[in-house]
């Protein structure tokens, strides 16, 4: 929920609420007990725990839009502060079995700010900063065996950047970006068996790049636009670890998407992605564990040392337009994914690990569609 | 018009069958990489200790189930350690605390244990082993790792194939438990719930399935006591189950954690090649450290 307050023509609040919660409620069922449940040779003992409670996310926010010049769209200030709090209630087994308290609140404080300055007329510069936090994953809120106290994630985000308007119907903008993450959430390494603390926040991450965006307007039967991302995204689980890349980090993203008016009411339109491949860990052997009958995996290189291939879809799609007085039927044949099987999305190994292939996205559709408007 | 609306489809065909073949096998796909079950190189399949539970001071011998199709196998190294030296891949031993020309006592610091065929594995587990440890520590006992190496013979390190190294390790449980774990016995291999030879090849039916496995001995699946973590002791019966491989065919294993799942027989499709002969193994674990095997040569008419 959010609200326009017009103070005056050079200030305007806007504050507002945003609010998720509900209950939950879970069962688990181990035939090992918790203990014992990385030993092949463990005798079964079952173990069955029940969780439920409740989860609150009220958060509440307030910005002002401040044009502070004569000539109001000339200079935009946008200072802002958010609130957002967590709010947990324990119940169950799980929790009767360990001294978590039966409720945890916790709370983060971003302040933050935005300006838009349009140096000359067809120049606009732009910049941001500010905190923002966010409260740990559901399962990371809940001990195993002993008290989990989680603090927010937190990243500081700044850019700077400038959006120039070429023609009146071309723009193209640049925006640099920074953003510092801490009190990352990671899986304690020293965990070993219920009873130990299994997550902490001290992890760090970076993230730093850049993007550039053409634009063409609807002008002449012509439409489209192009943009590029170039970035790294790197995190540690510990101060004194080493940096290495984060699951999603990619280098390269390049989309285009054009279209074109052609006679007899028809629509070209066609639509270009590269995206480089995510980091993966690469495996190229393992040592059989008798006990378990399965194979633990050598990795060869550093965590997320390896890449997917990269991501390229290709589609096309022609549109028939018939506009009636008080609607509209279009008619579409799309070609999606024209280039097939070539966009690996993880990695599956041999059970071995000796060799590996890929799971693969959406293979190349071809669709016709129909789509109606009825205008009131 | 005609002319013009044909080309069109010609076009729009032309792009279908395009998007259908563009890098569509530039990948390998998960239907590509080879089962688990499929002995097609060298395989450590099963290491049994005797006995699998051992006393301190006890001594305890070793074997194991090692498929080698292609027969590159030429030594095969034995190493014990103790459970703080023991990873996700076993033992670690520091090779390079080794002489040039290692003696047999050398071997022995390192925590090698055999160096087949010219030594049997054998290990003894320190009588010191469960000192300071708590009657219920005691009883459960703690796991000692052996690491079993099977290799071609090393004659220039600098162009082994390291990918012809097979290694596996398994747990040694050293206790002084009331009732110790034995290894089962394989009485026999079983094709449709019948024992058949081991001694010569059983005859298949090209491409038909069958159900195969093996029958243990009636002493093999033991009773006995268990302290759970309540402090209460419990009396518990094995319940050992197979492993199949095969180096042909198509396998579909049945067994699984559930007392009603079949535990100790799989389907096996016999290939469908004429006068194929090979090899079907069966792993059993009686799931407190206990293995035993069988081998059964095969062909196909």
């Amino acid at each position: 929920m959010e609200l326009d307050w017009e103070l005056s023509p050079a200030v305007t609040l806007v504050p507002g609420i945003d609010f998720l919660g509900g209950f939950y409620n879970f069962g688990f069922d181990s035939p090992f007990s918790f203990d014992s449940a990385s030993d092949p040779l463990a005798e079964r003992q079952p173990v069955a725990v029940t969780g439920r409670g409740t989860a609150w996310a009220p958060d509440a926010y307030v910005k002002a839009l401040l044009r502070p010049l004569k000539d109001r769209d000339r200079l935009l200030i946008t200072p802002g502060i958010r609130v957002s709090s967590v709010y947990y209630t324990f119940g169950g087994s799980l929790f009767d079995l360990q001294a978590q308290a039966p409720s945890w609140a916790q709370a983060g404080f971003d302040p933050r700010i935005a300006t838009r300055f349009a140096l000359f007329e067809k120049f606009t510069l732009k910049a941001s900063t500010g905190l923002y936090t966010q409260p740990p994953q559901p399962y990371q809120s809940f001990g195993f065996g002993t008290d989990v106290k989680l603090e927010f994630e937190r990243s500081w985000s700044s850019s700077l950047g400038f959006e120039h308007q070429i023609t009146p119907s071309i723009q193209w903008s640049l925006e640099g970006f920074y953003r510092k993450m801490d009190d990352l959430v990671v899986f304690n390494p020293a965990f070993q068996a219920y009873g130990d603390v299994n997550w902490l926040n001290s992890g760090q991450g970076r993230a730093y790049g850049l993007e550039v965006i053409l634009r063409q307007a609807p002008v002449n039967h012509f439409f489209g636009w192009i943009s590029y991302t170039l970035s790294r995204s790197e995190r540690k689980d510990a101060p004194t670890d080493n940096w290495y890349l984060f699951d999603f980090d990619q280098t390269h993203i390049l989309s285009a998407q054009a279209g074109y008016e052609l006679p007899w009411g028809l629509d070209a339109s066609g639509q270009v992605q590269y995206v480089t491949g995510n980091p993966t860990s690469l495996y190229n052997a393992g040592v059989y564990d008798v006990d378990s009958n399965s194979y633990n995996p050598f990795r060869i290189g550093p965590y997320n040392g390896d890449r997917l291939p990269p991501y390229f879809q290709v589609s096309v799609r022609v549109d028939k337009l018939w506009t009636f007085k008080v609607w509209q039927l279009d008619t579409y044949f799309e070609l999606l994914n024209v280039v097939r099987g070539v966009n690996p999305e993880f990695t599956q190994y041999a059970y071995d690990y000796s060799q590996h292939a890929f799971v693969r996205g959406l293979p190349f559709i071809p669709n016709i569609g129909i789509e109606a408007r009825f205008f009131p | 018009m005609i002319r013009a609306r044909n080309a069109v489809l010609a076009a729009a065909a032309a792009t279908l069958l395009a998007g259908c073949v563009i890098n569509s096998n530039k990948f390998p796909r998960p239907r590509d990489l080879p089962p688990n079950w499929l002995v097609d190189r060298l395989r450590v399949l099963a290491v049994a200790p005797e006995p699998p539970e051992a006393t301190p001071g006890q001594q305890v011998s070793f074997s194991a189930l090692i498929a080698d199709p292609d027969q590159v196998v030429q030594q095969v190294v034995w190493v014990a350690c103790p459970p703080t030296q023991s990873g996700d891949f076993g033992c670690n031993p520091d090779l390079s605390q080794l002489p040039d020309n290692p003696t047999p006592e050398d071997l022995q610091a390192l925590g090698v244990i055999g160096l087949q065929p010219l030594y049997q594995p054998v290990y003894t587990p320190p009588s010191d082993l469960l000192d300071g440890l708590d009657p219920i520590a005691i009883n459960e006992g703690v796991e000692v790792t052996i690491q079993v190496v099977a290799m071609p013979a090393i004659t220039d390190t600098a162009s082994f194939d390291y990918n012809q190294v097979e290694a596996a390790f398994k747990r040694l449980v050293v206790s002084e438990a009331a009732t110790p774990n034995h290894n089962p016995v394989v009485a026999s291999f079983t094709v449709e719930g019948e024992p058949v030879s081991p001694d010569q090849a059983y005859i298949f039916d090209a491409g038909v399935t069958y159900h195969v496995g093996v029958r243990l001995t009636d002493d093999s699946v033991e009773h006995y006591r268990y302290l759970n973590s309540d402090g209460a002791w419990e009396d518990r019966t094995e319940e050992p189950f197979v492993t199949l491989y095969a180096s042909d065919g198509d396998m579909a294993e049945q067994y699984g954690l559930y007392a009603d799942s079949p535990l100790l027989e799989g389907r096996w499709t016999a290939p469908s090649g004429f006068r194929e002969s090979g090899t079907l193994y069966a792993a059993v674990r009686d799931r407190r450290g206990g293995m035993a095997w069988a081998v059964q040569p095969y062909t196909v008419r």
